[in-house]
């Protein structure tokens, strides 16, 4: 295998350009049954007044950036920072509000996120196709695309799957801009800006980049290096230059009192870094136990990923690293020259030789290896929330499926190899395995839908073998849409139904979307109610039991289930219950 | 033809030279034969993941079967626990409220139970397993107690006037008022066990002694008598002519949140986390009391009563706490004997 980055030609571009095009409508397609999560009730409010400060910036742009017009618009959840929501609140202004193009509200809201899950897997496809060659790139984006979890992310008007995209490209132009291209560190540091705006997992991406050029070319920092007399790289200088005034300048919230008040307490700056950093732990099930405060389990990170990507996806993921891991040792190699007289030692000198040989000067392996690694970062402390189940760590799913595309290229090159000239054609064998290989994954994600967060892997049994083993069944509450065609065929005219853990403004687009009957009533006091809903997490079992007390039954009328394991459950008062 | 036949005696040059060349590979080039076999292997687990799973007609077959074998008293149930939400659509007129929020299950003789995959409900551990019942997918085991009993008297289906009777008792004594259908204000995450629609009101408006559900430390739903401990006072749950046997057997604990603390990382330990002392008597004599502690969770305690066995008496039971906030403390007991088999 080369060590050299293939450059692209148009025609290179057109399988990603394919995938993230089919992606995209497929996903287009499969939000129609798919119910809305609590943050994405959140941003759907927040997205609508953005979206109206907008409307004023363009009819009166002088009364818009006052203080008054900044802070009605955009204090609502001031927590998490702007492009995403923007982008949301402006597809839905032009595509539903004012073209009239799009009848779903939703599908406005939740389409620029949509856009940005396609834009991730060509850049995945770009990547491996540019770094191993195009059949890693069309595996890695098929294979990123077919994890579960990233599916069900990838349809909701959140950050979680656009802040994958925005890592990887990041990542993609500091890349880029190792070859020298002056334009690409600029690019670095304004998709860096535009990343931080998309959300905090991004101020994590000068790690990557510092580590990379330090373990790739600490060497041009010592005293007489032959290369270079920037001992950082351009990229890194863009970034400092461009990035947080991109930051604050996109997100009108941060225009006033940004550092302190003027009764000097601390400013929003502070606000929006005290939240997360002092973030409520929230409640999240793994092994059997409710973990809702520190310390967590620090293997909870490797085993959710165990349990949630698909096995063979892993197995790729291996193969590549292992793969790749010589060119890795090679752009590590220069470590040796530290130790002292280690030029007189053959062994050194014989490693420095073979390092030489076919080096990356751009470090790409140990790059990819980085921006997978960093992400995950955090999960190193038992302090860290993990609340998130693996939303939290998508960032790393790019570079992973990267690497898987390269271990599908090794795997498919080894099997060439063993069939040698028997097969003909150049292409049936990569052709053959990959088919094969997308197949579990291309399952596993039809069938996690609209379940995708109940979804675990065939390795722990599925779904009811995650239930035995005591593992999240969902958080969010979005489960509420699939028990709509329940409700519209069985609930009396004007019938109150308690809404449990879904948000106020996911039921209330269930009927903007025209989707759930006009005549049922949300209510949030079970009492009041003809109909509960418990949505089934561990620590809201305390939901069902005051069902219990203000129901005087433990009957239930309906029971969602996801391959056989139950995810809401649905209570009628007594008299409402069917004989 | 095999590869060591074609090694040795093949007329074809390029397939002698081939085999050598798949012989001289190291090892680890083959490893590429894990992405078929995995490949395989999650394609066989998916499909035996779906077809394992219970069918609607499993759980309406166990139904019937249910009906014919149950008998007065007989528990049932589902295993495992988390098929519960199942159990209780397709048997739900078969379990009563108070057995699904039994506070265990060693009151009942025999239990059927809907089994799926061939798992335990830890409520039935060390029972005999009398027969077994196929329904597609699904298992209906008669399950037999090895240690039966003979419940005289449940405390909790007595608590109400005139059978029961609630006082606060402190510097002065205060009666609480047995009220029936009250709203049953509030719900939802972190509201805790919910006051019931009959109860005895006490003169704050948040205490009150009642039959509610909460959920305890293993986050299973437990039937019991709210009794909200008040600072510098007893909680006094008063009932008369009650029959006893030779055991007072119960449990007590503490609503899931107010025992484990909040997920801001706030423990209630010290001044809102003490202990919550529950102390029995027998026409005024104590025979028992039980301390729980947060970490406990339902916590079970037996007390002797065979020197009152087979007579009426007037049982009381005195809930204390030193430090009473964010106690919701609940507690249930009945009046048994052990029946030899």
């Amino acid at each position: 295998m080369s060590e050299q980055p293939r450059a692209l030609r148009w025609r290179d571009h057109l399988p990603g350009l394919a995938i993230a095009l089919g992606y995209v409508l497929v996903l287009v397609r499969t939000a129609r049954n798919l119910g809305f999560s609590r943050d994405e009730g959140f941003y759907f409010h927040a997205s609508s007044e953005y979206a109206r400060w907008f409307d004023l910036l363009y009819h009166d742009r002088h009364a818009a950036v006052t203080r008054a017009a900044v802070d009605a618009a955009w204090g609502a959840n001031h927590e998490h920072p702007a492009l995403m929501k923007s982008l949301f609140g402006l597809s839905w202004l032009l595509l539903h509000e004012k073209w009239h193009w799009v009848a779903r509200e939703s599908l406005c809201f939740r389409l620029p996120g949509m856009l940005l899950a396609g834009l991730g897997l060509y850049l995945t496809y770009l990547f491996g196709a540019r770094a191993y060659g195009r059949g890693a790139g069309v595996l890695a984006a098929l294979l990123l695309g077919f994890m579960p979890r990233v599916f069900y992310h990838a349809h909701l008007d959140c950050f979680d799957v656009p802040v994958l995209t925005m890592w990887l490209l990041v990542v993609w132009c500091y890349w880029r801009s190792l070859d020298g291209g002056a334009l690409w560190g600029v690019a670095t540091g304004v998709t860096w800006g535009l990343a931080l705006e998309t959300k905090h997992n991004a101020w994590f991406l000068p790690v990557v980049v510092v580590l990379h050029f330090a373990l790739t070319r600490g060497r041009d920092t010592r005293p007489g290096a032959p290369r270079g007399s920037l001992p950082i790289p351009t990229a890194l200088v863009w970034m400092g230059l461009l990035g947080p005034p991109i930051f604050f300048g996109l997100w009108p919230w941060m225009w006033f009192d940004t550092f302190s008040t003027p009764t000097h307490q601390p400013g929003r700056l502070s606000e929006y870094v005290g939240f997360h950093l002092n973030h409520a732990y929230y409640n999240m099930e793994f092994l059997g136990v409710n973990y809702f405060r520190p310390p967590f389990p620090r293997g909870y990170l490797w085993a959710m990923v165990l349990f949630t990507v698909p096995t063979v996806t892993l197995v790729l993921f291996v193969l590549g690293l292992v793969s790749r891991a010589p060119s890795m040792a090679r752009s590590l190699a220069w470590v040796l020259t530290l130790i002292p007289f280690g030029g007189r030692l053959g062994w050194v000198r014989r490693a420095l030789s073979w390092a030489e040989r076919g080096r990356d000067p751009r470090g790409t392996d140990l790059l990819l290896l980085l921006a997978c690694a960093v992400p995950t970062g955090p999960w190193l402390s038992a302090k860290t929330p993990i609340f998130g189940g693996t939303k939290h760590w998508f960032p790393a799913y790019g570079p992973l499926a990267v690497f898987a595309g390269a271990g599908f290229l090794w795997a498919a090159r080894q099997l060439a190899e063993a069939l040698g000239p028997r097969v003909r054609a150049p292409w049936l064998v990569p052709a053959a395995l990959g088919s094969l290989v997308v197949l579990p994954p291309v399952w596993q994600t039809a069938h996690s839908h609209p379940f995708g967060l109940s979804n675990y892997v065939p390795l722990v049994g599925g779904a009811p073998g995650a239930a035995t083993l005591g593992l999240n069944r969902q958080f969010w509450g979005f489960t509420t849409g699939s028990l709509v065609p329940w409700f519209n065929a069985n609930a009396p005219p004007n019938a109150a139904v308690f809404v449990h853990d879904t948000a106020w403004e996911s039921w209330t687009m269930l009927q903007r979307d025209r989707w759930l009957r006009q005549d049922l009533r949300g209510e949030w006091q079970p009492a009041a109610s003809d109909y509960s809903m418990v949505h089934h997490e561990l620590h809201m079992n305390e939901v069902d039991y005051q069902l219990w007390t203000a129901y005087q039954s433990a009957s239930t009328v309906h029971v969602l289930t996801y391959d056989g394991v139950p995810i809401v459950s649905v209570y009628a008062r007594p008299r409402r219950q069917e004989p | 033809m095999t590869p060591s036949e074609l090694d040795r005696g093949s007329p074809d040059p390029d397939a002698r030279a081939r085999v050598a060349v798949v012989r001289q590979r190291p090892w680890w080039r083959h490893l590429w034969v894990l992405v078929p076999v995995v490949v395989a292997a999650e394609l066989v687990a998916q499909a035996v993941v779906s077809w394992r799973v219970p069918r609607t007609r499993d759980w309406q077959e166990a139904r019937t079967v249910l009906a014919r074998e149950r008998r007065p008293g007989d528990l049932v149930a589902s295993a495992p626990w988390w098929t519960d939400p199942l159990a209780r659509l397709h048997f739900g007129d078969m379990i009563a409220l108070k057995d699904a929020a039994r506070p265990d299950a060693t009151r009942y003789r025999r239990a059927l139970v809907a089994t799926a995959y061939g798992l335990e409900h830890p409520d039935f551990q060390g029972w005999t397993e009398a027969s077994t019942t196929r329904t597609g997918r699904l298992v209906v085991r008669t399950l037999v107690n090895p240690h039966p009993v003979e419940v005289h008297y449940d405390f909790v289906d007595h608590l109400r006037a005139p059978d029961a009777s609630v006082s606060r008792v402190g510097d002065a004594t205060e009666n609480c008022t047995w009220t029936t259908g009250e709203f049953v204000a509030g719900g939802g995450l972190s509201q805790g066990a919910l006051p019931p629609p009959d109860r005895f009101r006490c003169t704050e408006t948040w205490n009150y002694v009642g039959v509610t559900y909460i959920e305890d430390l293993q986050h299973r739903g437990r039937r019991c008598i709210w009794s909200h401990p008040v600072q510098g006072a007893a909680m006094v749950t008063r009932y008369e002519r009650v029959p006893l046997g030779t055991i007072l057997h119960g449990h007590h604990g503490i609503a899931y949140e107010a025992e484990r603390g909040d997920d801001h990382g706030q423990s209630f330990a010290g001044p809102d986390g003490g202990p919550v002392v529950l102390t029995v008597k027998v026409d005024d004599t104590e025979v028992g009391r039980s301390t729980h502690t947060d970490g406990e969770g339902w916590k079970a305690f037996e007390f002797d009563t065979r020197a009152y066995a087979g007579t009426a008496h007037t049982v009381t039971f005195e809930v204390r706490a030193s430090f009473a906030g964010m106690r919701h403390y609940c507690f249930e007991g009945d009046a048994r004997t052990a029946v030899p088999r």
